[in-house]
């Protein structure tokens, strides 16, 4: 037998060649060391691709595909539900404390009602005030986000996701900024 | 062990449990075909995901008839074109690929034939033909990735790419002496 092509030595190491054949190539490797060396070098090669390691997927990547396929539904009657959790829990903990500290129950709803009076009265100047400034602030905030909105829009095909969101940082630091001067000069005022 | 045929059956009965099972089979090979192809962790894995979409959004089309791993596999070969496109990202340079095509799969043994890889350690050797893979034209390693990494067989890949298996064949050979080439050529 003539020397081995570099395909004869392939399909003989991948086990892809007729027992016959298999069996002429081994004899033939037997006497001659071109070949020997040559399929060694190869066996080699194919024996370290095959231990190349994986690629490796993140814990959680299976739930997060079958989020993307299955997206939970919010329906009224879980929102209902969630609601309903909520306030049962309440309401158990509210039980739990009247139990624990001995009170009358009658008596913690009074006091209740006392405390909250007592505290509007006490306080309802700073009420006034604040629910006048939560009005200018949110006449000013709607008017401030229909800008930005705008803006955006016009400025979003030509900035990259990066500079985006640094202008978004950048906006809610001035607006937090504006709004505490605004809030600090009105107190001022009044005083 | 379900067998995937059984598994999509049950998911097309709307058993989410058992595509759960699906993709857990095969996050892994094709994440590992996508990676080898792509070269970036977070576009691999979101190719994968995408796998997985298409997949189910397209389930009641499959045949059972083929293999599910390669109607898996095409659905993922296809994607990696498509975004390829997408991105007028050229795959190969068509010349680089004549080149490589005109080898001759008959090609003997020659005399006194240089083998760095026996002149090098296994974890080098492996890094080497990382960089080695990354520099193949795309349609030869999507080949060589399937058979070799993925040990997918011959027939699977013909099935895949709808080539006769004897061209399957031809072109991993060629995979193959282009990697080790290139690792002699580096050194």
């Amino acid at each position: 037998m003539k020397c081995l092509t570099v395909h004869q030595i392939y399909l003989h190491l991948e086990k892809e060649l007729e027992s016959s054949e298999n069996k002429k190539i081994e004899r033939h490797l037997r006497s001659c060391s071109k070949c020997r060396k040559a399929l060694e070098g190869r066996k080699l090669l194919l024996q370290a691709v095959e231990s190349l390691p994986s690629w490796q997927v993140p814990s959680g990547f299976t739930h997060q595909v079958m989020d993307k396929i299955f997206p939970a539904k919010v329906t009224l009657w879980n929102s209902f539900l969630a609601l309903a959790a909520g306030f049962s829990t309440f309401i158990a903990a509210f039980f739990i404390y009247i139990l624990a500290t001995g009170q009358n129950l009658s008596s913690v709803f009074t006091g209740f009602y006392h405390n909250v009076w007592e505290q509007i009265k006490s306080n309802s100047l700073i009420f006034i005030k604040f629910f006048k400034l939560t009005s200018i602030s949110l006449k000013i905030l709607r008017e401030l986000l229909e800008h930005i909105l705008i803006g955006f829009l016009q400025a979003t095909p030509i900035t990259s996701p990066e500079v985006q969101i640094f202008i978004i940082f950048l906006l809610i630091l001035t607006t937090s900024f504006i709004f505490g001067l605004q809030r600090k000069s009105l107190f001022g005022e009044k005083q | 062990m379900h067998e995937d045929k059984e598994l999509v059956e049950k998911t097309l009965q709307g058993e989410k449990e058992a595509f759960e099972m699906i993709i857990r089979r095969y996050q892994q090979p094709i994440l590992n075909y996508i990676g080898r192809m792509v070269r970036e962790q977070e576009l691999a894995l979101e190719l994968t995901q995408e796998v997985f979409i298409r997949s189910y959004s397209s389930l009641h089309s499959y045949q059972p008839k083929y293999k599910f791993s390669s109607w898996l596999f095409k659905i993922a070969s296809n994607l990696i074109i498509d975004y390829w496109r997408k991105k007028k990202i050229a795959t190969f340079s068509l010349d680089q690929q004549q080149i490589w095509e005109n080898q001759n799969p008959t090609l003997q043994v020659t005399d006194n034939e240089p083998s760095i890889v026996r002149k090098l350690e296994l974890s080098e050797l492996r890094e080497k033909i990382e960089e080695a893979l990354e520099k193949m034209p795309a349609s030869f390693r999507e080949l060589f990735v399937w058979r070799h990494i993925n040990e997918l067989s011959y027939e699977e890949i013909a099935e895949i790419k709808g080539f006769p298996v004897g061209t399957v064949k031809n072109r991993v050979f060629q995979a193959k002496e282009m990697i080790r080439q290139l690792l002699e050529e580096k050194s």
